[in-house]
């Protein structure tokens, strides 16, 4: 049996970066509404965002655990299955993931464990300012990533000399091209995330008539955010989209499912590719629409991906599902917080069980959005590894296929453990409620207090120490 | 020509942080089950909770000083080391998680500490086997590795399994000798006198495999004879303190622990060193484009004490009291 290394490499990537994205989105999105929550808490010394706080707590806890863990594996894996990738980029994307590690991961990792576990030993502003910089960490780690992503995307202040990058400007390295729109996107992106889960959760408890308190203030404060997040989300969407067009152009080509460029061109919502005819076998779309958005005219000419030669084009199906999916998320997203707002005016947030029905089932749909969004951003790369400079197929290491094979298989076991244990922890936390959270915060006793879930060690609180 | 030797410092000091501050974590998690009481468990896996994510990031930290300063290096040993690199990831999976999901569970929490225990000993013996592989050489041409995927498997690579094993467990036993109270204490006394005897057997055989190889290891013995026998009697010295210590001076036994281990991460980069991919690919070779290496240099110039204060500052606010005393005698 004949193994290619180079599609089993990137199976493997693809495996542990999309099981990893969904954690780092939950953490950035939710470290910042802690933050928040725990301001308002010290602010108003209202105990209810101080239960909010704990229990967020514990689930922001686990899933940190696994964000952390999947992370590592993907920095060496730019070793072990990328060696040509890493010896040429090393040199220009090495620095900002050293910096990464400088400036965020040692932040993230020492003020983590306080505000994990610390409560009961700083006290409340140092622990609250530990909530602020693991928040501050995991931002600025975002950044970092998103800077060396980019750079991938729009590769600037470079140049090749003997077959090797030679850095010439930084600043352009960092700030390259698609960076500053990037980042924004996937900032808020997270935020969005972390929005719906919260709202979904106090949905869940809405509905169940369950810790009513615990449950209006996270639903009205997630259906809250959430509207001003998307709102900002699409306008950074629709300007980046913009600005990406003449970046890589061949991305957007597939992104919008046209191999001819057409005038007054329908949004195609579905679409049979066929890349070896360079053609689509069946399409159906929303007259009109399609010119309208993309060119802001009803008569304007889409562009196609025939414009861009075969052996340098991505996958079209791929790219176009993938941007379908979040985009159309994205518009659901908008919809139901456009209903969150009439319903806050009509005073009938807490009443309309439907509108919590929804919620609670677009709960998880920011983080799919997430991972639709990166499918979209690598996929349509393709087969660029840094675009327009090294092709994928180039990058990889000489491993045999099947070492490639057994580890992959062996991630995919163990990913799926990991991934099992946290949903059903999370959901035990949830059917346990927020009633165990301890109300009052506790400033000595151990240190299993400070996270502890069994009701008879919270309730005796540090007294049986 | 400074440059290079700069990045290889920041190298050295990642690896003996990773492997003083991890190390201990891994020991911990290796004698875990060395108890078969709850509580002690308990007490165990809460000396580490608040810090053993910070001691991980120092081998993030090892790995991108490798890629950004050294990316021949990283591009040459990453892929000959594949199996063992990839397995200790997800070895480092089980641990990491476990420390999260252990809290919230009572039913499942002794299958979370099995998988805690496993992941730090697998961990720990793949880096072993890590070492020991590229100790005995990683043979590279025009830069890229030129070995076969089970080329790290070897009599010695196996031998130095075994002894980073027990020298995490010196660490480990050290540090919950040193942390905490009563029964968990006078266990890991316990714990590390056994350790200590181990490594003592297995680093004298690495030692004795050393002196006889007549490849590069045995061309750098030959080489720098005086260096290795002053280190040999350091380590001599410093083991013998150790032992006596423990019980005694808990704080102090950890120390001369942590110190012995550091002789032998010494005498490692003396054999190697000039070479960053052992015997194949030197530092200056390996070395990225001067402005790279700069950068990243600058970066911890700025960083490295900020991230030092920091976490002495974790380690001392979870430092003042030991956590819970199990049984106190």
């Amino acid at each position: 049996m004949d193994l290619d290394p180079v599609l089993l490499s990137r199976i493997q990537f693809g495996l542990t970066v999309t099981f990893h994205i969904v954690f780092p989105t939950m953490s950035i999105g939710l470290a910042m509404l802690l933050t928040v929550v725990e301001a308002l808490w010290l602010r108003t010394k209202d105990e209810l965002y101080l239960r909010i706080y704990r229990f967020w707590l514990m689930i922001f806890a686990m899933g940190f655990g696994v964000g952390v863990v999947t992370g590592i594996v993907l920095s060496f894996e730019f070793g072990t299955n990328s060696a040509t990738f890493a010896r040429l980029a090393g040199p220009v994307i090495g620095p900002l993931i050293g910096l990464e590690v400088l400036t965020a991961f040692f932040l993230e990792a020492g003020f983590l464990g306080i505000m994990l576990f610390g409560m009961n030993r700083v006290g409340p502003k140092v622990h609250f300012a530990s909530t602020f910089l693991v928040a501050l960490g995991t931002t600025i780690s975002a950044s970092w990533i998103l800077a060396a992503n980019s750079w991938m995307q729009t590769p600037a202040g470079i140049e090749v000399q003997d077959g090797r990058f030679v850095v010439t400007d930084w600043m352009q390295v960092i700030f390259n091209p698609s960076n500053l729109y990037r980042l924004p996107h996937m900032l808020l992106a997270a935020y969005i995330s972390a929005a719906l889960l919260i709202a979904g959760v106090g949905a869940w408890y809405l509905l169940k008539r369950e810790y009513l308190d615990f449950a209006r203030r996270t639903f009205s404060m997630g259906t809250g955010l959430l509207s001003q997040f998307i709102a900002a989300q699409l306008f950074m969407g629709d300007t980046m989209a913009v600005k990406m067009l003449p970046l890589q152009p061949s991305k957007f080509q597939a992104m919008e499912g046209y191999w001819d460029p057409t005038p007054t061109a329908p949004y195609l919502l579905v679409i049979a590719p066929d890349q070896e005819a360079q053609t689509n076998r069946f399409q159906f779309g929303i007259p009109y629409l399609g010119s309208l958005f993309v060119t802001r005219s009803l008569h304007g000419t889409m562009p196609g991906l025939e414009e861009t030669t075969p052996n340098n084009q991505p996958p079209m199906g791929a790219v176009f599902y993938a941007f379908r999916t979040m985009f159309l998320l994205g518009l659901v997203l908008f919809a139901a917080a456009c209903i969150g707002i009439f319903l806050r005016w009509r005073r009938r947030l807490f009443a309309a069980r439907w509108y919590q029905k929804m919620m609670l089932i677009l709960a998880p749909a920011g983080l799919v959005a997430t991972v639709a969004g990166w499918y979209t951003a690598e996929m349509g790369r393709q087969p660029w590894v840094f675009y327009g400079l090294v092709r994928t197929a180039d990058a990889v290491s000489p491993v045999s296929g099947a070492s490639v094979l057994s580890t992959t298989l062996l991630f995919a076991g163990v990913y799926f453990v990991f991934l099992c244990a946290f949903l059903a922890l999370t959901i035990r936390v949830i059917a346990r409620g927020p009633a165990d959270a301890p109300a009052t915060p506790l400033y000595a006793g151990p240190v299993k207090r400070g996270l502890a879930t069994d009701p008879a060690l919270v309730l005796d609180g540090g007294k049986s120490s | 020509m400074t440059l290079p030797v700069l990045a290889f410092l920041v190298v050295i000091f990642a690896v003996v942080m990773y492997v003083l501050l991890d190390g201990f974590d891994l020991g911990v998690g290796s004698l875990l089950l060395t108890s078969s009481d709850e509580d002690e468990r308990d007490a165990m896996v809460e000396s580490i909770a608040p810090v053993w994510d910070g001691n991980e990031t120092w081998l993030i930290l090892l790995g991108v000083t490798l890629l950004a300063a050294f990316p021949l290096a990283y591009s040459t040993v990453l892929p000959a080391l594949y199996l063992p690199i990839l397995v200790m990831q997800m070895a480092f999976g089980f641990r990491g998680v476990s420390f999260e999901f252990r809290f919230q569970t009572t039913r499942y929490r002794k299958a979370w500490d099995i998988a805690f225990t496993c992941g730090s000993v697998v961990a720990a013996l793949c880096q072993g086997l890590i070492l020991g592989a590229a100790l005995s050489g990683i043979p590279a041409t025009d830069g890229h590795y030129a070995g076969g995927a089970f080329s790290f498997l070897s009599g010695f690579s196996i031998l130095s399994a075994l002894a980073t094993a027990a020298a995490y467990a010196v660490l480990g036993a050290g540090w919950l000798h040193a942390r905490t109270t009563g029964e968990v204490q006078r266990k890991a006394g316990r714990n590390l006198r056994l350790a200590l005897a181990s490594f003592a057997v297995l680093a004298c055989l690495a030692a004795a495999y050393m002196i006889l190889n007549d490849g590069p290891m045995g061309d750098a013995w030959h080489a720098r004879r005086m260096v290795f026998i002053l280190l040999a009697v350091g380590a001599l010295l410093l083991w013998a303190l150790g032992w006596r210590s423990i019980g005694k001076m808990p704080v102090r036994a950890r120390v001369y622990g942590m110190a012995l281990i550091t002789v032998f991460l010494v005498g490692i980069v003396v054999t190697v060193w000039p070479y960053i991919v052992p015997f194949s690919i030197t530092i200056w070779e390996a070395s990225a484009p001067s402005g790279s290496q700069l950068l990243l240099l600058i970066g911890v110039a700025v960083m490295l004490p900020v991230v030092l204060v920091n976490g002495i500052y974790v380690y001392w606010s979870f430092g003042r009291e030991p956590p819970r005393a199990v049984n106190p005698s």
